[in-house]
């Protein structure tokens, strides 16, 4: 039973659909972000690593909240976790991180790596 | 006691619906459904039956599910409460589709904004939008069942509205 009311309503809903799939859009138009891929556990910065210098793979532990960690491997130009304690594995679901302007976030432990841009202070390359 | 049942019926929903896997790096995020009972409750039982079931159900279901779920379903759970609290004054028994998907967007923005403090990285407000774009549809489907749901069964007990 179509009513004044229930178009309202399904309107507004559409509206804020629409308003997702538009802030999705502009997301992915943001650009890529890197080659410095930034590491937080806790809200605080523990690692900062210029992928584009990365020349061997490494791996390596790091721990969080409750004593959960994440096992973050390190490539050429790309960042992924491969082993987490969570109960979720979404980190580790997500895969490779290369280029992309969403991060990699597993909350249970706190861990959050974010690609960032080279900074253009004169100093080459920051290798953390 | 209806409300011990349908609490229980909740948490089962829970349970079952936390075997699957995460959609986005917020825990506890998953489609809702246990929610059919919230809004059903809401215009059933009223707002303080609703909001002793949604606590018990949070606090039992963090117990024995999740790990880390319990701040994230208590504040994603008490903001939807408090949207549809407001919401049932604009609403009718045929709109609970309407209910369920604002109820779903504030839940959404409850558990963001745990996340956001917790790890501190406002970055993380990035995956919103594809947390409320299925999220509104699960809220839709979720608020269509209780509708349902309250038009079979909510006469057959006599319940004040």
């Amino acid at each position: 039973m179509k009513s004044k009311s229930n178009r309202f309503w399904a309107a507004l809903l559409a509206g804020i659909l629409l308003l997702c799939a538009a802030a999705i859009f502009y997301i992915s138009t943001r650009g890529p972000k890197g080659p410095v891929a930034v590491i937080y556990s806790g809200g605080q910065e523990v690692r900062r690593i210029d992928l584009g210098a990365v020349t061997e793979d490494e791996t390596f532990v790091l721990t969080g909240f409750g004593g959960l960690s994440n096992t973050v491997e390190v490539s050429e130009g790309k960042i992924r976790v491969c082993e987490a304690d969570c109960p979720d594995q979404v980190c580790v679901m997500q895969g490779w991180l290369e280029d992309d302007i969403i991060p990699i976030a597993c909350l249970p432990s706190g861990l959050v790596i974010q690609m960032e841009n080279a900074p253009d202070n004169g100093v080459d390359r920051a290798v953390g | 006691m209806f409300c011990a049942l349908l609490t229980a019926i909740a948490l089962t929903i829970f349970m079952i619906e936390a075997q699957l896997p995460a959609l986005a790096p917020v825990p506890g995020i998953k489609l809702g459904l246990a929610n059919i009972v919230t809004v059903y409750a809401m215009f059933a039982l009223g707002p303080r039956d609703t909001l002793l079931i949604l606590v018990s159900r949070v606090f039992l279901g963090s117990l024995f599910a999740g790990g880390s779920t319990f701040l994230y379903s208590l504040a994603g759970g008490l903001l939807c409460y408090a949207a549809m609290l407001v919401m049932r004054k604009f609403l009718t028994v045929k709109q609970l589709w309407v209910c369920g998907a604002i109820g779903s967007i504030f839940h959404n923005l409850g558990q963001m904004a745990v996340a956001v403090w917790i790890a501190k990285t406002v970055g993380l407000v990035m995956y919103l939008p594809f947390m409320i774009i299925p999220g509104i549809i699960a809220g839709v489907f979720t608020g269509l069942t209780a509708q349902f749901l309250l038009a079979r069964v909510g006469e057959r007990l006599k319940l004040d509205i």
